[in-house]
Order: C-alpha cells, then structure tokens, then sequence
C-alpha cells in the first residue's frame, strides 16, 4: 500500500485515506486490454478505498490473486481494472493510472472514476 | 421527624401511591428490570469514563509515541486502579442491556401484554431499545482504536447511503466523513448526553405508565383471587428483591468483564492505513448478515433516485421495526388486557414470536457466510426459510403438547337459567 506523492513538491498527502493506493506486479501478458492500457510495466495501482463502505481493501486473496476486502469481503480482480469478482461492492476499485519515465514508474493522472463508497 | 417531613411533604401520600404498588412475583417479570440495572450501572461506570475521557482525534505526544487524543486518554483510562475492569463492565453492561431487552420485549410478545391498554408502552419499548441499540453503537467509535474507527465508519457509509438524505444526515451525526476533527465531540456528545438524558426520560414513562396501567397479571392470580391485583408491594419487599438482584447483576458482570475484558486497545493499535477484521458486536450481526447476501448488482434507480446495496441493508431493520411499532394494532382486543395470556393457548403467536428468534439466528448465521462457505442462495434460503420453519414447527409442538387450542372459558351459565332457556 502506498501515498503517492507529488514530484513537484515532494508533499506526500499521506492523512488522507482517499490517497492510499493498492501497487501490484504481474506479468504484462497477464493483464487485460485495458488494464495494460494503464499499466507501466506490469504494475497497476488501485484506489485502496472499498467501494462497498468505506474500508481498506489490505487482504490479498492468494487462491484467487484477488484484492480481498476484510470487512464485507468483497473481492476485486487487479489484472482486469480492479472488476468486482465476489461480495457486495457496487463499483470496480478505481485505477490509479501508471507511465514508466525512464525505469520508473510514476502516476499518470488521478483516479479515474470516484474513489470510495458514493 | 418523619411526622414533620409528611406534614409538609405528604409523604403519606406518595407511600400510598407509589411505595405500596404491587409487583407480580414471576421470574420472567424480572427481565425489564435487569434492563434497568444494567442501564444504571451503565450511567455509573459511565460516570467515570466520561471524567477521564477526551473526545479528539487530534495526534498528541503520549509518552514516546504521538497518539489520537482520544486513544491515548483510553489508554490512561486503563492504567487507573480498576480502570480497565470499569471500561469492561461499561461494555459488558451494554450487551447485558441489550439483550434483556430483547428478552423483556420477547416476554410482553407471546403472554399477550401488548394488547390495550398497553400499546403506548410497547411503543415506548420498542424506541427504548433501538434508542440503546444506537447508544451503543455511538460508543463504539470513542476509544479511536483501529477496530473502533473503521467499525464506525462502515456505519456512516451505512447512513450516508440513504437515499437523498443520507449524506446531510450522516453529517449531521458524524460531525462530516468520519473521521474529522468534529466527528468525536459530536458522537461523545450524543453519547455521554443526549441519549441517556432521552432513555432516561423514556424509562421514567415508560415505569410510570405501568404504574397507572398496572402489571398484567400472570395467570395464576386470576385462579387464585379474580378481579384483585395480586403481588408483593414495592416498599419493602419487592425493593429488597431488586436490591439483592441488583447486587448480583453488578456481581456477575464484574465477574464476566474482568475475564473477558472488552475491545483491548494495544492490541488493535490506533486507526492505520490498514483495516482490521471487523465483525460487530452480536446485536449488529444481523444486519450484517444481511449486508452480506444483497448482491452488488441489486444496484437500482427509482424516480431518479440511486438505491445501492448498502442501503437496501437498512430496509430490512427500518420494515422489522415498522412491523415491531405497528403489531399491537394488528393483533387488537377490544377489552382491557388484565391478565397474561398463556403462550401454550396462542400456538401461532409463540409460533411467530420463535419465528422472529430463528429470522435473528439466520441472519446472525449469514454474517459468518464467507468463514463457513454459504452461498447467496443457501443465504437467503436460511433467511426465509428459519423463520417459518421455526414458526411451523412451535406451533406443531404447542398443538401437540397442550391439545387443540381451547378457546379462553366463557363464563358457564348458572344451570337454573340454561334450563329456563331449554324450555
């Protein structure tokens, strides 16, 4: 789980539960069309906010390679736009867009759809 | 002494009136009491915590570490002699309250004691346990631990998902998105204040209407001596049951809080960017049961208005306790209820009211789906079917261990005057 932080100015708004981001890896053939689109590398990055009500998604599911939400289980695919795949979520996690500059992997624009329960 | 105090304070009078009521002498008539003893002590331990307790979530030094304000007043709360047993027996009291409640309300439901004169005072019951039920729930989110906070925070997301109105309500009450600097001065606030000031309000008539209205009498005292009100009076004899009562009650739930001592804050640390395994108290378990099995695409919009699935978790408890406030309209008697009606001669009622156990049992099962592997269609299944299964089955059982229903006996007619009739 990360904050991100802004290049400019080095601030990392890491008080803000909205900001933390879930980071995983794959193997770049692993992951969806549009997912790549997103994508640097392999890597994606979530919103770390359950659409459901509010909690932390922090459990990883390992049968499944699913993010796993401990309080009402919802369960979100990583390598298909973060997609509702089990439990009572309403919405897909949002993606934190990625770009590779150089060899590393930096944010290429906010959130792309509401993040948190709406 | 006393002759001067009564001449001026017509002490007489009020012993009359309130010293000598009767109590009716049966152990399931205890249960509203207990209710009341664990609310006293509740206000008792509360007393204290509120003394040593500061509401903010403001990050200070505590020690080598910087804390929630809050937390960190928790945590000195514990390190005072008896501090964290009183916290505990807080908690445990709580549940006591709760559940007695329940228990009390299950009692009034199938010996009949709703009927008139008494709806008012279902009525009053049924807001005082959804008033303590919310009491506790407020109290959840002060310690400001890890489990705390994201508890309380499912909950605004569950209020803030009413339609329309649910983000300015859960406002309202939460002090804006929990958490925020505001959130625990207001929930502290209706915490330690506004809620017991209105229980308390509502226990005093909720004790006094049953004072004018009286008991309902159990059964036997209609065999005994009909017409009379039968039972020990309040002064002295029935207060001195429920101050040995009350000892026990204090007794044991000091026993069960420093055994089991409650919501043990170094373990679940302060609020972290990751959540802990949350599953809530018993008394919530239900209606997360319920969050559970709404799929995520029962997504709707009516009249322009989005209706998600958490909010369809808040239909059910809004319909059973819609169904609680409107049921004594619907089972009516048109005579003053005197005396208890005998749960084996209403077979569907106690039916329904074991109906009512198994629907909370089935949805407290629900909530545990995901560890025990139920499906949504197992779940719902579970949750219809208990209930009438439940019901079926006790009114099968009432049917054949008391009998046909028999009608509550009429009068018989003196033998002189069903002759003349025959003639």
């Amino acid at each position: 789980m990360v904050y991100p932080m802004d290049p400019k100015t080095k601030v990392v708004k890491s008080g803000i539960v909205n900001n933390l981001a879930l980071v995983a890896r794959f193997r770049p053939a692993d992951l969806s069309a549009t997912t790549t689109e997103h994508a640097a590398g392999g890597v994606v990055a979530y919103s770390a906010v359950c659409t459901h009500l509010g909690c932390t998604v922090s459990l990883w599911d390992a049968a499944h390679e699913w993010f796993h939400c401990p309080c009402h289980h919802a369960q979100f695919d990583p390598r298909d736009d973060g997609k509702v795949m089990a439990g009572p979520a309403p919405r897909d996690l949002p993606v934190l867009p990625l770009k590779l500059v150089g060899d590393a992997v930096v944010v290429a624009g906010g959130f792309m759809t509401p993040v948190g329960p709406q | 002494m006393l002759r001067w105090l009564d001449e001026r304070l017509y002490l007489r009078r009020f012993y009359d009136k309130f010293l000598r009521k009767a109590f009716p002498v049966h152990h399931s008539f205890f249960l509203g009491e207990i209710t009341l003893f664990a609310f006293m002590t509740l206000v008792l331990t509360g007393i204290f915590l509120s003394i040593n307790f500061e509401p903010s979530i403001r990050i200070i030094q505590a020690g080598t570490e910087k804390l929630p304000a809050a937390y960190a007043s928790v945590r000195f709360i514990d390190s005072l002699p008896f501090g964290k047993v009183i916290r505990s027996i807080h908690h445990w009291a709580a549940n006591v309250m709760i559940a007695a409640a329940f228990l009390h309300m299950l009692r009034i439901l199938v010996t009949g004691a709703y009927k008139k004169p008494r709806e008012i005072n279902w009525i009053i019951g049924i807001a005082l346990l959804g008033f303590s039920i919310f009491a506790a729930f407020t109290g959840y989110s002060l310690p400001f631990d890890a489990f705390s906070a994201t508890a309380t925070k499912i909950g605004y997301n569950i209020a803030s998902s009413l339609p329309i109105i649910g983000h300015w309500f859960a406002g309202v009450f939460f002090g804006g998105e929990f958490p925020t600097e505001h959130s625990l001065p207001r929930l502290n606030t209706i915490h330690i204040l506004w809620l017991p000031l209105l229980l308390g309000v509502l226990i005093v008539g909720h004790v006094l209407i049953m004072y004018l209205q009286k008991h309902t009498q159990p059964k036997y005292a209609e065999k005994v001596a009909p017409g009379k009100i039968l039972g020990v009076p309040f002064w002295p004899q029935q207060a001195l049951i429920m101050a040995v009562l009350f000892s026990l009650f204090v007794g044991l739930v000091a026993i069960l809080a420093s055994v089991f001592i409650a919501n043990p804050i170094e373990v679940f640390r302060p609020p972290g960017p990751s959540t802990p395994e949350v599953k809530p108290e018993w008394y919530f378990l239900w209606i997360y049961g319920f969050l559970q099995m709404i799929p995520a695409d029962w997504n709707f919009s009516f009249l322009g208005i989005e209706i998600g699935p958490q909010f369809l978790g808040l239909v059910v408890p809004i319909l059973v306790v819609l169904l609680g406030l409107v049921f004594p309209f619907l089972d009516a008697s048109r005579k003053k209820q005197r005396y208890l009606e005998l749960p084996s001669q209403y077979p569907w009622r106690t039916g329904a009211a074991v109906g009512v156990v198994g629907f909370f049992m089935a949805s407290t099962l629900v909530a545990y789906r995901n560890d025990l592997g139920i499906g949504v269609l197992l779940s719902w299944l579970l949750v219809v079917g208990t209930p009438a299964v439940f019901t079926v089955l006790t009114y099968g059982l009432v049917r054949l261990a008391y009998g046909p229903k028999q009608r509550v006996p009429e009068r018989p007619l003196p033998p002189s005057g069903r002759a003349r009739k025959s003639d």
